[in-house]
């Protein structure tokens, strides 16, 4: 599988081979429809290949054919002065070879060979219908697609890209400002074919293949589609200063790929006289950069949600989402916010705890707010205390959890906090609990 | 109306609109005006908000929060706040209902969570850099190494740059050198007694806070106990009404502002 990735090189179109010679894949598929011509031709394509696998000590055998049956025919049966067969020439090449090569099962091969069809070419003109009773459909197709004669896709190992870049080195690059001086290259070639299609990227990966093998992959993602090359290279090398010495480019890195791997349609921005666009722009630059330095989950907008349960009513949203619907909800939220209680004011403190933390209080009456508490070792006097406001849990969740009644309590020295006490009392000796939630301003 | 409510009504009034102080500051007040050099706080600088103690971290965030608002009203641009999340800033997250009872629009806000102090420093200066924000506020704790002179300096030169505001919130204590143009201390205060309520005791009202500017750079230093009106936007400063608030001042300083001597 590395290795298919690593082939990646000469082609976005790369598959494992799902058939091999014993049953087991046993190689790799590449479609280079289009990609040939940029390594100097088919010949100079396959002899790169080789030099590159002789490199890692492997000897491959490879062929180019205009079936992917035909190719692996050739490939695993025929000799290596051949292998890069014309167009059409697939009859005469396969005629000589055992039938094997056509990609067909064990019993099926010994079955042909027993009935003294033992090469390709015997099977060449040979009425269909008792082949097919006697070895199955697969037979004809096998035959069909290695002559061209039926279609045959590969499925690439990943998706194809819809636009990319890349750029190879005579000597691999092993000096971080090298490489990122490389991304902004190709960052602006990627660029340039995006603006002519009038496309934005969304989503992006950067591969960079090293000398022996590996293949770093790092992968963005924008708020709103984007051409701007500047923008798109400083968000890859932000990403690779913070790998830092994480990073290792090993004996270098000797050619590397941007593709956008999601674009969006993108209209020519209209700025508003007040140039309120331009913030908006330059916002939207900002949240790239720091939501693929961080994560997305390190920088957030906050979106109001329908409920009524403190730790509920309100969800972190990353903020490369862009201002959702949700967020425009807080006009609303805050107008029945109001609203829901005649004109007075529901209490809500500015920080709210992640988990509501135990204190032990003591109330003068059991339905009132509290006369002391402590809280994280400090002991408060209460002077003044709103409350309470009860809050009912939502009953189509399950999850036990009981009423509370909230309190909006001040101190002694005018420290507010919002506390709540869990449960009902009831008549049985276990007095309920008292929680801190919030802290005010 | 008694005369004091009519007086500070008309304070309140002329601070919230009638004289424009210069453009590169945000007004906070008349009271505020008159030892802030410009009449309110300059936007292109580096300012920094601490709480007098770890049991007023609460009452530094209403504080920072407030001057956050009052730099956002004059501009349609949200607000960055980089919350740490950590020691001494684990008071709990900032919550979006509670910011808008307050009267800052959860809606403008930008909450960002950087691992580390020094990427908060590096998040900051990017975003004054970026001219997008009305505002931008980090929690770094003020004996946090990353928080060197060096640090304060490039942040205030990003913020004179593009005239963007920048706020840290340095947590509680003593905070490193910093060329910061002022430094806020805050304490909890007792809040207004809301009216119409017929008890002695009262309900917790309108927050207030014990405000000591302890640096001002070409400037005044100052006390006061500070009233935040959310619905408003605005800032009502007076001197204290007793000396029993802000102990810290006097420590502060050496000496107490003459306004206080004299009560």
């Amino acid at each position: 599988m590395r290795l298919a990735a690593w082939c990646g090189r000469w082609t976005p179109w790369t598959a494992l081979d799902p058939v091999g010679l014993g049953g087991e894949p046993d190689g790799i598929l590449l479609d280079i429809t289009g990609c040939a011509h940029l390594f100097g031709g088919e010949a100079a394509l396959l002899s790169e290949m080789r030099r590159r696998f002789a490199g890692f000590g492997f000897t491959a055998r490879i062929a180019i054919a205009s079936t992917p049956g035909a190719a692996w025919a050739l490939a695993r049966f025929g000799n290596e002065e051949n292998c890069v067969l014309p167009e059409g020439g697939e009859v005469e090449a396969l005629r000589l070879l055992p039938v094997a090569a056509l990609r067909l099962r064990r019993d099926q091969v010994d079955g042909l060979i027993r009935l003294g069809l033992k090469r390709v070419g015997d099977l060449y003109g040979r009425p269909r219908a008792p082949l097919t009773a006697r070895f199955g459909a697969e037979l004809s197709r096998r035959l069909d697609e290695a002559l061209g004669a039926a279609p045959e896709s590969i499925s690439p190992a990943r998706p194809p890209v819809p636009f990319r870049a890349s750029l190879a080195f005579a000597e691999g690059l092993t000096r971080q400002a090298h490489i990122l001086e490389a991304v902004t290259r190709i960052a602006g070639d990627l660029c340039t074919v995006l603006a002519q299609e009038r496309k934005g990227a969304r989503r992006m990966m950067l591969q960079l293949f090293r000398m022996d093998g590996e293949v770093t992959r790092l992968r963005a993602g924008t708020g709103a589609a984007t051409h701007d090359a500047a923008h798109l290279a400083r968000i890859f090398n932000e990403k690779l200063a913070r790998l830092g010495d994480d990073f290792d480019p090993g004996f270098g890195i000797e050619a590397i790929e941007l593709s956008c791997l999601a674009a969006d349609p993108l209209e020519p921005a209209q700025g508003d006289l007040e140039g309120g666009e331009d913030h908006e722009a330059e916002l939207e630059k900002f949240v790239d950069r720091v939501s693929n330095r961080f994560g997305a989950e390190r920088l957030l907008r906050l979106a109001p949600c329908a409920s009524h349960i403190p730790e509920r009513t309100v969800v972190p949203v990353p903020a490369l989402r862009g201002v959702t619907p949700a967020m425009r909800g807080w006009r609303t939220y805050m107008d029945e916010y109001r609203a829901s209680f005649l004109g007075g004011s529901l209490p809500r403190p500015l920080r709210l705890l992640p988990a509501p933390e135990p204190v032990e209080a003591v109330a003068e009456v059991p339905e009132g707010p509290p006369l002391l508490f402590r809280w994280r070792r400090i002991a408060h006097r209460v002077a003044r205390a709103e409350g309470p406001e009860r809050i009912v849990p939502e009953w189509w969740r399950s999850g036990g959890q009981r009423t509370r009644d909230y309190y909006h309590v001040e101190d002694s020295d005018g420290r507010r906090f919002w506390l709540y006490r869990d449960g009902l009392y009831r008549n049985d000796n276990e007095g309920p609990r008292w929680f801190l939630h919030g802290i005010f301003e | 109306m008694d005369r004091r409510a009519l007086i500070t009504d008309l304070k309140s009034r002329i601070a919230g609109g009638g004289e424009a102080p210069s453009s590169g500051v945000i007004p906070l007040g008349v009271e505020a005006a008159c030892v802030l050099p410009g009449g309110g706080l300059r936007k292109g600088a580096l300012h920094e908000v601490a709480a007098a103690a770890y049991r007023d971290m609460g009452a530094a965030t209403g504080f920072a929060a407030a001057l956050a608002s009052a730099a956002m009203r004059h501009s349609a641009r949200p607000l960055l706040w980089c919350e740490a999340a950590r020691p001494p800033f684990d008071m709990g997250r900032l919550y979006g209902p509670g910011l808008a009872a307050f009267g800052l629009d959860p809606a403008r806000l930008v909450i960002a969570l950087p691992p580390s102090d020094t990427d908060c420093l590096w998040i900051m200066e990017e975003a004054l850099r970026a001219r997008a924000f009305a505002a931008v506020i980090g929690e770094v704790d003020g004996r946090s190494a990353a928080l060197t002179l060096s640090a304060t300096r490039r942040l205030q030169l990003a913020a004179e740059e593009t005239g963007t505001p920048a706020l840290i919130f340095t947590g509680h204590g003593k905070a490193a050198a910093s060329v910061a143009v002022t430094r806020w201390h805050v304490a909890a205060a007792k809040s207004e007694v809301r009216a119409g309520v017929e008890t002695d005791e009262g309900l917790p009202g309108s927050p207030r806070w014990y405000v000591t500017l302890v640096r001002s750079r070409g400037g005044q230093p100052g006390v006061w106990l500070t009233a935040w009106n959310g619905e408003a936007v605005i800032f009502s400063f007076a001197p204290p009404q007793d000396e029993s608030g802000p102990a810290f001042a006097a420590q502060e300083h050496g000496t107490l502002p003459p306004f206080m001597q004299a009560g």
